[in-house]
Parts: C-alpha cells; sequence; structure tokens
C-alpha cells in the first residue's frame, strides 16, 4: 500500500474515534459550508475450496473499501462533492488497472428550485437500490452488494463522466415519484479468455425512476443503461453496444426488509446475453442484531455467438446467510458465509462453459462510518 | 375571551401536555409561527423544507443519537428509532445528496443556536426552560 492510502486511512481512522456529531463550522453559525464523511470497512475472508473473487484459501485481510467525501455548499443551491476512495479486493486480478486511491466522485451540483437539481462532473450513477452506496458498509447486510446485478471490479462502473438530472415528482403525495436520468462516458475493465482489457464507453444514457407507495417503506423502480464501447475484446473490430435493463422492489420495514432486483444485459455484436436477479430477506432480532439471507443467481447465454453457441445457467450462484451487530448506527460488526457455484474461479480456471464449480467463502468485517 | 382564544389555549394546553413529558419544539422567538403538524415538522428535520412563510431560510437543528430527547422526537415525529434516521442520513450522505441537519449534544447548545439564528427550530427535553426562545405547538 502506498504512503497515500496510509494517509486515507489515518484520515479515516482519527474521526471515527472522535466523532459524535456531523461537522458544522463555528457553534453559533448555522451553514455547513464544508463538511467530510467517510467509511471504512475492513475484512477478513477464506475461500474453502478455490480463490473465488480475490479470496484465497488461506485468507486475507487485504480486503477493504474506505473512502473520503467532502461536501463544500457554498449556497443552499450550490455543492462540490469530492470523494477519494480506497478499495483492495484480495489477489482479484482486476486490480490491475485499479491505483490505491483513486478520484471516486468530482461534481457539481446546482439544485433549480425544491425538487430538481442538476450535476456535472464524475458523479455515481443512480443504478438500482445500492449503487451510489455500494461501499458503505453500514447500510449494507453483507460486505459487497449482490454480485450479480452490481458486479464489482469488471463489467461495471460506478459512476459515469458527464452529467445526470434528479426529478422529485409529486412529492406531496403519498404516491411520489423521484426520476434520475444521465449521459456521458466511462472506462471499464474487461475480463475474458484474452485476458484484461480496458475498453471505454460513451454515448452513455441512463434513466432509474423510483415509484414510492402509500405504504411506508414500498418503493418500486425501474431503470435502464445503453452505451456504447470501444477497445472491447469480444468482438474483432473492438466495437459493440451495452444495453441494460433493471427493475427493483424494496420494502424496508422497522423489522424486516425485503428486497429483490432483476438485470438483464446484452452485448449487441458480441451477442452476450446476461440475466441475473437476487432476493434478499432480513429481520431484525434486536435492536443490533439482525440475522439476513440472500439467493443471487445469474444467467450467460452465449447462443447466439459463432463459435460457442451455449448457456451458463450458473454462471455465478450465490447462497448467503450472514449475521451483522450494531455497536452503533454507525459501527457494525457483520459475519457472512456464501455457498456458491460460478464460472469465476482464479485457479485452476478451465475455459467458459465447462460446468459451474462450487466454492464456499466466508468474510468477517468491521464497518465504520462517519 | 372568545371562543377561538379559548379553543387556542385548549388546543395549546392538550398539546403542551403531550410533548411536555418527553421533548419541547422550539423556534426563535421573532418567529410569528405559533402552530406547526407533525408533518411539517417532520420534513423540517428531513430537509424537505428550505424556508418558513416569512421567507427566511428553516435550519432544523438536531440532537445527538445519544439524546432522550431526540429518542422520544424521532419516535413520535418521525414514527422511526434514531438508528433508522441515522441510516436514512448515511444513505443520504454517502449518496452524495445532501447532510443532515446540525447536530447539537445538549439542551443548552440548541437553545444557543435557536435564540441566535430567526430561522432555527430545534427541540429540547421536556424539562429544559424555554426562556428566550418560543415554544411551538405541535398538532
Amino acid at each position: 500500500m502506498n504512503k497515500l492510502a496510509t494517509v486515507l486511512l489515518a484520515l479515516l481512522a482519527a474521526p471515527v474515534i472522535a466523532q459524535e456529531t456531523n461537522p458544522v463550522v463555528a457553534d453559533d453559525t448555522p451553514a455547513q459550508t464544508v463538511t467530510v464523511h467517510g467509511y471504512l470497512t475492513q475484512a477478513y475472508a477464506t475461500s474453502n475450496g478455490e480463490q473465488i473473487l480475490g479470496i484465497p484459501t488461506e485468507g486475507t485481510t487485504d480486503y477493504r473499501r474506505a473512502a473520503v467525501l467532502i461536501r463544500f455548499t457554498p449556497t443552499k443551491k450550490d455543492s462540490l462533492v469530492i470523494q477519494f476512495a480506497h478499495r483492495r479486493l484480495g489477489l482479484s486480478p482486476t486490480l490491475k488497472f485499479e491505483p490505491d486511491v483513486t478520484l471516486d466522485w468530482a461534481f457539481y451540483e446546482r439544485r433549480l428550485g425544491e425538487n430538481t437539481s442538476v450535476r456535472v462532473g464524475r458523479l455515481p450513477q443512480p443504478m438500482g437500490i445500492q449503487n451510489e452506496t455500494r461501499y458503505v458498509g453500514t447500510l449494507l447486510p453483507f460486505y459487497r452488494t449482490p454480485f450479480n446485478f452490481y458486479q464489482e471490479g469488471a463489467f461495471t462502473s460506478e459512476t459515469v463522466d458527464g452529467i445526470g438530472v434528479n426529478q422529485v415528482i409529486a412529492p406531496s403525495s403519498p404516491w411520489n415519484a423521484e426520476v434520475s436520468a444521465y449521459a456521458g462516458g466511462f472506462s471499464m475493465v474487461e475480463q475474458s479468455e484474452n485476458g484484461l482489457v480496458q475498453p471505454n464507453a460513451n454515448k452513455t444514457l441512463g434513466t432509474q425512476i423510483w415509484l414510492n407507495t402509500p405504504i411506508s417503506g414500498l418503493r418500486l423502480g425501474w431503470g435502464g443503461q445503453r452505451f456504447d464501447v470501444t477497445g472491447t475484446a469480444l468482438v474483432s473490430d473492438g466495437k459493440d453496444s451495452w444495453k441494460s435493463d433493471y427493475a427493483s422492489i424494496e420494502y424496508a420495514g422497522s423489522r424486516v426488509k425485503v428486497r429483490s432486483e432483476y438485470r438483464k444485459t446484452r452485448i449487441h455484436d458480441a451477442d452476450v446475453n446476461f440475466e441475473s436477479y437476487y432476493v434478499y430477506g432480513g429481520v431484525n432480532l434486536t435492536s443490533r442484531l439482525a440475522v439476513h439471507g440472500q439467493f443471487d443467481t445469474s444467467k450467460l447465454d452465449l447462443s447466439e455467438r459463432s463459435g460457442q453457441g451455449f448457456t451458463i445457467p450458473k454462471y455465478y450462484q450465490d447462497w448467503t446467510a450472514g449475521l451483522t451487530y450494531s455497536v452503533r448506527p454507525d459501527v457494525v460488526l457483520k459475519s457472512e458465509y456464501h455457498w456458491t457455484k460460478s464460472q469465476l474461479l482464479e485457479t485452476n480456471v478451465l475455459p467458459l462453459g465447462a460446468p459451474s464449480r462450487a466454492a464456499n467463502y466466508a468474510i468477517f468485517s468491521m464497518s465504520v462510518s462517519f | 375571551m372568545n371562543l377561538r382564544s379559548v379553543s387556542f389555549a385548549l388546543l395549546l394546553l392538550t398539546a403542551s401536555f403531550a410533548q411536555a413529558a418527553e421533548y419541547q419544539v422550539v423556534v426563535n422567538s421573532s418567529n410569528p409561527i405559533n402552530l406547526m403538524t407533525k408533518e411539517q415538522v417532520r420534513k423540517a428535520f428531513m430537509k424537505k423544507l428550505a424556508k418558513w412563510d416569512t421567507g427566511t431560510p428553516m435550519v432544523p437543528i438536531d440532537q445527538g443519537a445519544d439524546s432522550s430527547a431526540r429518542a422520544a422526537f424521532s419516535r413520535t415525529i418521525h414514527g422511526k428509532p434514531v438508528s433508522a434516521m441515522v441510516s436514512y442520513w448515511q444513505q443520504q450522505i454517502f449518496a452524495g445528496r445532501d447532510v443532515p441537519p446540525i447536530e447539537k449534544t445538549s439542551d443548552a447548545a440548541v437553545l444557543a443556536l435557536v435564540k441566535a439564528n430567526p430561522g432555527a427550530i430545534g427541540y429540547v427535553s421536556g424539562s429544559a426552560s424555554v426562556e428566550g426562545v418560543k415554544l411551538i405547538v405541535v398538532q
């Protein structure tokens, strides 16, 4: 880990210990012109079969995510948000292109009236229930968000360089909606039998719509995204286009949480279709202790792809059980166990299409935020 | 005293009894408002109301997460425990959307800020003296 990462982690640790209230300026000044927040999740992860998602059989503590978010708000209408982030994924090859500390977000936001805002810069993609907060361990039941829907490391970008608009519709109605749309570009890591490459996505258009219902805690979501990609290794000329659609449903009660999301992605010229869904349920046994369960699965359809022509029904399938203990709302301990069958094993790699193999892994982690 | 005044006095008395035991909602003494609905107070502390009717920017002031006044306020006004509200604000913060209201760790600190700021709204424990600020009736 380089010096910058060490400094980042030290910066994170100090306020976590001292933090009792949100940072504000002088006591008698109500304006909050600069706020600093952050989070850290440190894990120990071990696999009992083969290496998967960077987790080796001998275990690793090189598994963490941290970020510092700085928000400068000179007026009630204007904000500048910058987030620096650090991520380690054990022995995962996808870290090849990732520096220890990255400028994760950097965007300017302008509020236009009470219900509309515009963002410009590098901004988080509003996608599904958890993309914008996907690494905030104190908000998650497990170490990571469901792998198939959100992905991590490869074939995904959490941010877009461009512009985003957010509009709240009928905020006073029990049936109110929030609509987000964005456009721009990004780069991502692509992992295939040809190795790792870093294609660029451009002409990205995306949207996310949330419908809040009169039933407290119940909301429905729909979203879509399309982009052109250059530099992909999946087709000979390196150019392709992606299109994804997704749907979400979430119920967050005071004691029970249930959510499910479905995603369908088509990579046009490569003739690749990817379908995934997950179902999650969690129950608070006490005010601090909660039990969680999740089923996450995906299907990779290459039946239209010349030279391959098959479907992999369990590209990554994961049954997960876990416990969380909230020492405080901003300090959470987690233990989780995953029973998986997949094509994602990182040792004894077999060609795509070979039967999916089992690998079980456990993650023990501590998350703090301030 | 006319019927309207008697009704208002009764309303004030009823509402005062309801919240007296656990918390009191206060605003700056220059604020002309006397009465707010629970929904208005909830929106104020969710930062979904930007201004008072007078045009003065609204400045909600929360108490620390360990405060008993906050526990009662959160249960009554938001209908949720403090931990759920902390999670809500964590989501807002880390989605880059907003930051929570200013937090003060004592009744005295809340009262000092409410006295000093014309747009402030806060709450203090039921036993706190509210001299120098205005007590609001919450329906």
